[in-house]
Parts: structure tokens; C-alpha cells; sequence
């Protein structure tokens, strides 16, 4: 996001892709940044393609009207550690990752998913990434 | 802020449109330049998660999200063998 990089949270991204051919021309000498799956190299499970481009939409939105085109750098500043750590994790399965888990503990199948997994694993795979991902029921709802 | 230079959006995707109802709404005129002709479905199902689903909420789409999706009421996570 913000200037041509070659890397996004640790890892090698294609640069700008998106503006080749004709939008290249008439952007030459814009500022550009990127949202959503442009700017997040990952598989996006876990719901968070959509999720993130729109949060991302809005925090873009919300920076160029309180301080202009100067407002991307904190856009870049507030999304990117957001994002940075649903990447590393999609990169690790996310919370579908509870499934292979359970397979590879069980690859026969189980009587009682407690004897696969405790609870608390399960949660901490499950739970933590919506801690993570900002979408807990405490932290969505309005005060 | 005064606005003071065009903003062009790359793509009308989930991303790219709620960029541009959030600008319109902050008062910019935002262009958004799209390959497609037509903007339509492709068949993949989209779950969008509830603090995502909250801006949407804002910009005054819940009936018509209401009206063409289906709210999520659970999430299950099933392996082969159940």
C-alpha cells in the first residue's frame, strides 16, 4: 500500500498490476494505494476477503476526508498491522484449519469430538481468530 | 477537507463500490473504472462478517441486503467423516 513495494507484511507481492495499460497513462503521476484483495496477499478464508476490503473501504474513506490525499499514510498505518496477522494465519489454514486438525487426529472419523480435541483447542483456534479479525460479538457491538 | 484532487477507484468489486459510497457519502465524487459491462453474480457465495456487514448497515443497504442474502445464523466446521 502507499509507494511501490515490493513486499506486503513479509511477504512478495506483484506491484500494481492492476494499473497497466490504459489506467497506467492517465495515473502516472497519481498517488495510489490498494484495499481488499490487491492489498492483502492471502487466501481469503475465513469470510475475510469481502470483510476486509470493506473495512478497508471505509478507513480509506474516513483518512482522505479528515487530512486529503496525505491521509493514505495513516490509512497504511491502521490497516496494515490489522490485516497483517489474518494473513499470516490464512497462510496457516485460519479457523478452517480446525478441520484439518480434527482429520489428522481422527482420520476415521470420532464417537465425541471431546476425545479429538478439547474445548478450550477448539476455541483457541476458532476464538482467537475472531479476536483477531475484530469480529467478536463485544467488540462489533455499538456501545 | 476541501476536495482538491480526482479520485479514480480501480475495479467495482465488494472493495471498490463500498469505497465509493463511503467517498460520496464524505462529500468526493469518486470515478470507479471497471473491465465488466454488467455488474453480476458469479456464483460463489460471500459470508460478510458483522463489523464489515455494520458499514454496509451505514450507507442504508440492510434492507437490501436482507433482500437478496440470507443472514448468517451459524457457522459449522465439518471434516469428511462428520
Amino acid at each position: 500500500m502507499g509507494q511501490p513495494r515490493g513486499t506486503w507484511a513479509g511477504y512478495d507481492v506483484p506491484q500494481f498490476s492492476i494499473h497497466r495499460g490504459k489506467l497506467q497513462k492517465c495515473l502516472a503521476d497519481a498517488v495510489r494505494d490498494s484495499l481488499g484483495d490487491a492489498a492483502h496477499p492471502m487466501y481469503p478464508v475465513g469470510s475475510n476477503g469481502a470483510s476486509q476490503a470493506i473495512l478497508d473501504a471505509v478507513a480509506i474513506a474516513r483518512h482522505l476526508k479528515s487530512d486529503g490525499v496525505a491521509g493514505l499514510g495513516a490509512y497504511d498505518q491502521e490497516r496494515r498491522p490489522a490485516t497483517a496477522d489474518i494473513v499470516r494465519a490464512n497462510r496457516k489454514g485460519g479457523p478452517d484449519g480446525v478441520i484439518d486438525l480434527i482429520e489428522e487426529r481422527a482420520p476415521d472419523g470420532f464417537a465425541a469430538l471431546d476425545d479429538v480435541a478439547s474445548p478450550g483447542e477448539l476455541r483457541a483456534i476458532v476464538g482467537d481468530y475472531q479476536t483477531m479479525a475484530g469480529y467478536r460479538p463485544e467488540q462489533v457491538n455499538r456501545e | 477537507m476541501p476536495e482538491e484532487f480526482n479520485i479514480a477507484i480501480a475495479g467495482g468489486g465488494i472493495g471498490g463500490l463500498t469505497l465509493a459510497l463511503t467517498l460520496h457519502r464524505a462529500g468526493f465524487t469518486p470515478v470507479i473504472y471497471e473491465r465488466a459491462d454488467v455488474i453480476a453474480e458469479l456464483g460463489v457465495g460471500i459470508n460478510i462478517l458483522p463489523h464489515a456487514i455494520r458499514h454496509l448497515v451505514d450507507l442504508g443497504m440492510l434492507e437490501s441486503l436482507d433482500s437478496i442474502g440470507i443472514r448468517t445464523r451459524e457457522l459449522i466446521y465439518e471434516t469428511t467423516t462428520g
